[in-house]
């Protein structure tokens, strides 16, 4: 019997020609409020900091000749601007890590949202509904953008509620603008990731030319505000202009019109780029057919090493790159902190315990910097792990002759393997730019401290494997979330004084600053016997559980 | 003959919700069993359960006379599977992924994968990514055919192939019979399954409601009997055995399900022109039992 719709079962859904703009800005609002509440925790515990540690126009001085000319922290987080006050710290503050995490998180988003559902085959059926693949990109575009109005929202209303708490009387439009400037940040790049999903046939692809061009921008951004010399180099990056908005002090609203351009541009070229190719092709052409390659073919952990292969090498010279970076600067800095009277004071509260001010010291930042680099890498290198089981393919070992644990140990041999590498590519290029400038520290120095970091990546990586065998679907996210709490807490934590007993669960708070200090190994075993217990636990949680796909 | 699987009051709860409920089944060398169902009746927990990729909250399954969740390794050295959903490594090409799926099996006839490949007109140079959903399943089978396993788990295995494919899938499952392999197929392409099975095992809601050749269940269900007359049909509503009964001018068509004597006798007294009799097929076994469950559903 054919059923037969009447007029009052006949449901009719209003606009349906926003479905795309609706489901990208459902999917995306929780990440945005994550976010939001994370840069809003970190603008809040600016100002209670500032406003607690440096009363006396002395002491803000004194913060002002100590940052203010550090070419090592410039290059991090920015040039600092009116330090002096309570705005202009925050905004420097918030707004360098908004402009790391803020920027990859909109292009990671961006390239999910587009590239990502497009090879799910989804995008296929919001392009049989009421849109054109035109119109599709640009109603997803506006779920986007929708995303980004959360994330404002949020911190607007955190730094004008804790403005307003502390008696600094930011106005609504201050604090606005500052929202603005944080959400500008990952607009920027979630136009960006908009572009290279349609020019790179897969995801990760459109990641990797995604994260080129933010590279890029940091460096250019880095160099400007590290040397004097390359200062004109802040005016062609996309994340210089985000520097030069100078939020809740001093603003500049004018560089909002470079932002507003690169971003309408970008999108624009998404758009009419998305009109132009057919559904699944890129213009980025690639090989449909290609010679077999047997190599590593032959076993599990083989197929893990060619699967995790450019990503390894990826992180590999992230690594490497920051540790020469840093390396090549280390010098310079140490000059700034021998002539400054408070510096030591200054850094050893970025610093923990250490006392000696100097290129050690800003070394010893280094690794941590790089500490937080690897263990992003030993979540993106356990996340594949399990989207391994997520999408099935773990399916096609386990119903032949490999064993769960098999596998598994191939997959956790490349994740420690990578991390590794990391370590060792952070210590030798850290020490390879800290010799080229005969900073003084030996190369035995600087692979010891390379060394001290790792037990912090296997105590991460520990976690991770724990999760993936107890709560697979949560894999990422603990271990993410680990990651931004012992970040969050180093950066709060150096500009407040925090109980210990919170700056304990922060897995960075343990690591010795070396070169600066000795290697605390005591901690490194407790780390190290820690993290093996994890993985352990999860390897065996995960061989007698169910697989759980997505 | 030698039992390939048997399981024993296997079961798998999630929470309250049981998707395998105490089945008991025996699959015997070299059949083919259907394993049929509605969406969502346990069949392909049935088939995660018996290799070992989720554990029974019940039961116990034995292939080859091996524990399925102890002797994984050993049972897999012995079987081939061909999932319903290909998940595959996007970047790999498809000779590539044959050579894979080879080394990690252990064996795999060369040969016959050259011969599979052309009989199911696969290009084995192209990335997996741009192929469409029928040629990554063929994938999947010419990797499981060409293992020449003794035991074949098929789930949905044609899923995505055209009619030509199907064919060939029919005559690779035939000749893998012919050399004394198994053949365990959930299928919901019931023409498949009735071409190709020896016996078919029917699940719903978990539980398994008929299990048997296709002969035997054809019994348990009503035969369907249509006759034409000079006149008016005889009346048949008396006849408790009869069922369904609808008249169209001087033709009358019944199902009886039971002693069919009563049901001749009154139609031979009214001197029928034409009297044809045609028992169920498999798709009308399957709707009738699928009809209850949706009929017990609404009384529920």
């Amino acid at each position: 019997m054919i059923a037969v719709a009447t007029a009052n079962h006949f449901k009719r859904f209003r606009w349906p020609k926003l479905v795309v703009s609706r489901f990208t800005a459902t999917r995306s609002n929780r990440s945005a409020a994550i976010w939001g509440y994370v840069f809003a925790a970190s603008s809040a515990s600016s100002i209670i900091g500032y406003v607690s540690l440096y009363k006396t126009p002395a002491a803000r001085e004194q913060l002002v000749h100590t940052l203010g000319s550090n070419s090592g922290i410039n290059a991090l987080l920015g040039m600092p601007h009116r330090i002096d006050t309570v705005g202009g710290f925050t905004a420097w503050r918030t707004l360098g890590i908004a402009m790391i995490i803020g920027s990859i998180w909109g292009l990671l988003l961006s390239t999910k949202t587009f590239r990502g559902e497009e090879e799910s085959g989804r995008w296929e059926m919001f392009l049989t509904g009421q849109t054109t693949a035109r119109k599709g990109a640009a109603n997803a575009l506006i779920g986007l953008l929708a995303a980004l109005g959360v994330l404002f929202i949020i911190t607007s209303a955190a730094t004008f509620a804790a403005g307003q708490t502390h008696h600094l009387h930011f106005t609504l439009s201050e604090s606005c603008f500052f929202g603005l400037a944080l959400a500008a940040t990952a607009a920027e790049f979630m136009a960006v990731g908009a572009l290279t999903s349609q020019l790179a046939p897969i995801r990760r692809r459109a990641s990797m030319y995604a994260a080129l061009v933010f590279g890029v921008s940091f460096l250019a951004r880095a160099a400007s505000d590290a040397s004097s010399s390359l200062g004109w180099l802040i005016n062609l990056s996309p994340l210089g202009w985000i520097e030069k908005l100078h939020p809740l002090r001093d603003s500049s609203p004018i560089w909002l019109v470079p932002i507003a351009i690169f971003c309408l541009v970008f999108s624009l070229a998404a758009v009419y780029l998305a009109g132009r190719r057919d559904l699944g092709a890129s213009l980025l052409a690639d090989k449909d057919t290609a010679k077999a390659r047997r190599r590593l073919l032959g076993s599990p952990l083989g197929l893990a090493f060619r699967l995790e292969k450019n990503t390894v090498i990826g992180w590999t010279l992230g690594a490497a790159f920051v540790g020469l970076a840093y390396g090549y600067i280390a010098k310079s800095a140490t000059q700034i902190i021998k002539d400054s009277a408070g510096a030591g004071k200054v850094v050893s509260k970025i610093a923990g315990e250490a006392q000696l001010a100097g290129a050690k010291t800003f070394l010893g930042i280094l690794f941590l910097l790089a500490t937080i680099l690897i263990m992003a890498e030993a979540t993106s290198l356990v996340g594949s792990m399990r989207n391994e089981e997520s999408q099935g393919y773990l399916d096609n070992f386990l119903v032949r002759q490999t064993s769960r644990l098999r596998w598994l140990s191939g997959r956790l041999g490349v994740i420690y393997i990578a991390l590794t590498f990391s370590v060792i590519a952070a210590a030798v290029f850290g020490w390879l730019g800290e010799a080229s400038q005969h900073t003084g520290v030996s190369f035995h120095e600087m692979f010891t401290a390379g060394l001290n970091i790792l037990p912090a990546e296997i105590f991460i990586a520990g976690i991770g494997i724990l999760t993936f065998g107890f709560k697979p679907r949560l894999t990422s996210s603990v271990m993410y979330g680990a990651i931004a709490w012992s970040f969050l807490l180093e950066m709060v934590g150096s500009a407040i004084n925090l109980n210990h007993y919170i700056l304990d669960t922060s897995i960075i708070h343990h690591i010795a600053l070396a070169p600066a200090v000795s290697p605390n190994w005591t901690t490194g075993k407790i780390y190290i016997a820690a993290g093996v217990i994890m993985m352990l636990l999860g390897s065996a949680r995960f061989n007698s559980r169910d697989l759980q796909n997505e | 003959m030698d039992s390939m699987i048997h399981t024993d009051g296997l079961t798998k709860k999630y929470g309250d919700f049981a998707a395998l409920d105490h089945l008991d089944l025996d699959v015997q060398k070299g059949e083919i069993l259907g394993y049929l169902g509605p969406n969502g009746a346990g069949k392909t927990t049935t088939i995660r359960l018996l290799l070992g990729l989720i554990k029974p909250t019940g039961g116990q399954a034995h292939i080859f006379g091996l524990d399925s969740q102890k002797d994984k390794i050993k049972i897999h050295k012995r079987l081939a599977y061909v999932p319903g959903e290909a998940a595959l490594w996007p970047n790999l090409t498809g000779e590539e992924t044959f050579y894979l799926l080879g080394k990690i099996h252990g064996q795999m006839d060369v040969g016959y994968l050259k011969e599979l490949t052309k009989r199911f007109n696969f290009e084995p140079k192209k990335k997996v990514r741009t192929y469409s959903k029928g040629n990554r399943q063929k994938i999947n089978l010419i990797a499981a055919l060409s293992t020449r396993a003794e035991l074949l788990i098929m789930d949905e295995p044609t899923s995505g192939l055209d009619p030509i494919m199907e064919q060939a899938f029919k005559e690779c499952a035939l000749e893998a019979k012919a050399n004394g392999q198994t053949i365990f197929l959930s299928s919901h392409v019931l023409e498949e399954v009735e071409a190709l099975c020896d016996r078919l095992a029917i699940l719903r809601s978990g539980k398994l409601v008929e299990f048997g050749t296709l002969e035997e269940m054809r019994h348990l269900s009503a035969v369907t009997v249509t006759a034409t007359f000079a006149g008016h049909p005889p009346k048949l509503n008396h006849l408790k055995d009869v069922k369904n009964i609808h008249t169209t001018g001087h033709q009358v068509t019944c199902q009886v399900q039971g002693d069919i004597a009563p049901l001749l006798a009154i139609l031979s007294a009214a001197k029928p022109q034409t009297l044809l009799s045609r028992e169920p097929s498999l798709e009308e076994l399957f709707l009738s039992l699928y009809g209850e469950e949706k009929i017990n559903r609404a009384k529920g």
